[in-house]
């Protein structure tokens, strides 16, 4: 018996298959949901490939509970390149915003992409102050204010992103506003003197 | 050798324990497994096996669906057991809290497992499995060579060659001789940017196990021992670095 792991099929579900050959007339294949392991078929070759474990989906059918454990089970993948003390209050702050008592039965489904992609970013920026986290319409967005600037990041699934900024000066106030893949980020925020609110 | 083994940053993505019997519980037993492990968790999935049968024979095909076990996870998602009539497996998704805790978390559910059934459960294979994602900075460089971080590398024909993506799977002799290793070692996605990730997937196991229950403990302090000797062969120094 062998095993390996692959994408789900279904909606919020690894596969675990165990393929077995009893006697060269039969094949029996197993598929088993649940703990993520399996193996790829080829040729007569079992060959076990890499487990990630399931991402579930959105889905309106998801439990409250379902799609927190679903988030921290995400943040469990990037918590080693995270300060210790952020998972505490990641934590709290996923419980709230997906709480019985928070949650609107029109609002939608959390998009694993986008958080993944929020995730994502808060490793590349190397930040040393967690950002208040947001979530709209399915997607995760990170906000710093500092005091004449305040600074929104939504993040898209696949890396991408979207930014809102608005800076009060001398009576005026300026807003501007753009996307970009992640890995431009680094340099974008550059220009709204980003050490003076993301690093302080 | 000796080996520096608590690191700041371990890349521990999942540590696992199981325990597989050489005769499924009783289902009575299985029942007070199921509800003693309901108590201690608020998230219950059901785990189903989906057969297939190719009868080329007859050219006919069956299919069998039934349910065979519970995965249970905790409020934070880090830990879960997973059981079926003839394996239980704890698991402990990263932040990995350190064998003590490990090992302290695993043998619980093992003991309640024990407790529930109607004899002692006859052991038939032990094991412990640490999956460990090493993300990589390309540090300006798109171009990581393979052999500056592990051990264990593709002989291409040509030596400069460029490899995309690659998976070794090698089950090897460990320093104890009733135990063994799969290891398998290769890329996967990366999950940071300007990185390369690689999976190193150690699973030590004891098959058959001719020890009994109370054996369970001193056997898995030596099997941790035995991974973190497989897991220290199999990086270089500069790997070790990105984990301090």
């Amino acid at each position: 018996m062998s095993s390996l792991t692959a994408k789900p099929e279904n909606k919020n579900s690894a596969v675990l298959a165990r393929v077995r050959e009893p006697d060269r007339d039969r094949i029996v294949c197993r598929f088993t949901e649940g703990h993520g392991e399996l193996l790829r078929f080829s040729a007569g070759v079992f060959s076990p490939i890499l487990c990630p474990r399931p991402l579930k989906a959105s889905s309106s059918d998801i439990s409250l509970d379902e799609t927190r454990i679903s988030l921290k089970e995400m943040y469990s993948k990037y918590v080693m390149h995270l300060p210790r003390e952020w998972r505490h209050a990641v934590f709290e702050r996923v419980d709230e915003l997906f709480s019985e008592d928070e949650w609107e039965e029109d609002e939608s489904q959390p998009n694993m992409g986008s958080w993944e992609t929020f995730l994502r970013l808060l490793v590349f920026l190397k930040l040393k102050k967690l950002p208040s986290i947001g979530f709209h319409n399915g997607y995760f967005s990170g906000v710093w204010v500092h005091s004449d600037i305040r600074m929104t990041i939504v993040c898209r699934p696949f890396d991408h992103i979207e930014w809102v900024c608005s800076r009060d000066g001398e009576g005026e106030r300026e807003v501007t506003a753009g996307d970009a893949p992640l890995h431009r980020m680094r340099a974008l925020l550059q220009s709204y003197n980003d050490e003076r609110w993301l690093y302080d | 050798m000796a080996y520096k083994q608590k690191y700041d940053k371990p890349p521990i993505t999942e540590a696992v324990a199981q325990l597989r019997l050489s005769e499924p519980l009783d289902d009575t037993s299985f029942d007070r497994v199921k509800s003693a492990l309901r108590d201690r968790h608020n998230s219950v999935e059901p785990i189903h096996q989906f057969t297939t049968q190719y009868d080329l024979q007859n050219t006919s095909v069956s299919n069998e669906h039934e349910e065979i076990g519970c995965k249970f996870v905790s409020n934070d998602g880090a830990e879960n057991v997973t059981v079926t009539k003839s394996e239980i497996t704890p698991s402990r998704l990263a932040p990995y809290p350190g064998w003590e805790r490990f090992s302290k978390m695993a043998n619980s559910y093992f003991d309640l497992w024990n407790d529930a059934s109607e004899t002692s459960p006859n052991i038939n294979r032990i094991g412990l499995r640490y999956i460990n994602r090493i993300d990589i900075p390309y540090r300006g460089n798109p171009n990581l060579r393979i052999e500056d971080y592990f051990s264990v590398s593709v002989n291409m024909p040509d030596p400069e060659g460029t490899i995309y993506d690659y998976l070794i799977r090698m089950v090897v002799p460990t320093s104890k001789k009733s135990f063994k290793a799969i290891i398998h070692a290769g890329s996967v996605k990366p999950h940071l940017v300007g990185h390369g990730s690689f999976l190193l997937d150690i699973d030590i196991f004891c098959t058959p196990f001719n020890g009994d229950y109370s054996d369970l403990n001193d056997t898995l302090d030596v099997m941790r021992g035995l991974k973190n000797e497989q897991f220290e062969s199999f990086i270089t120094d500069k790997t070790r670095e990105l984990f301090t």
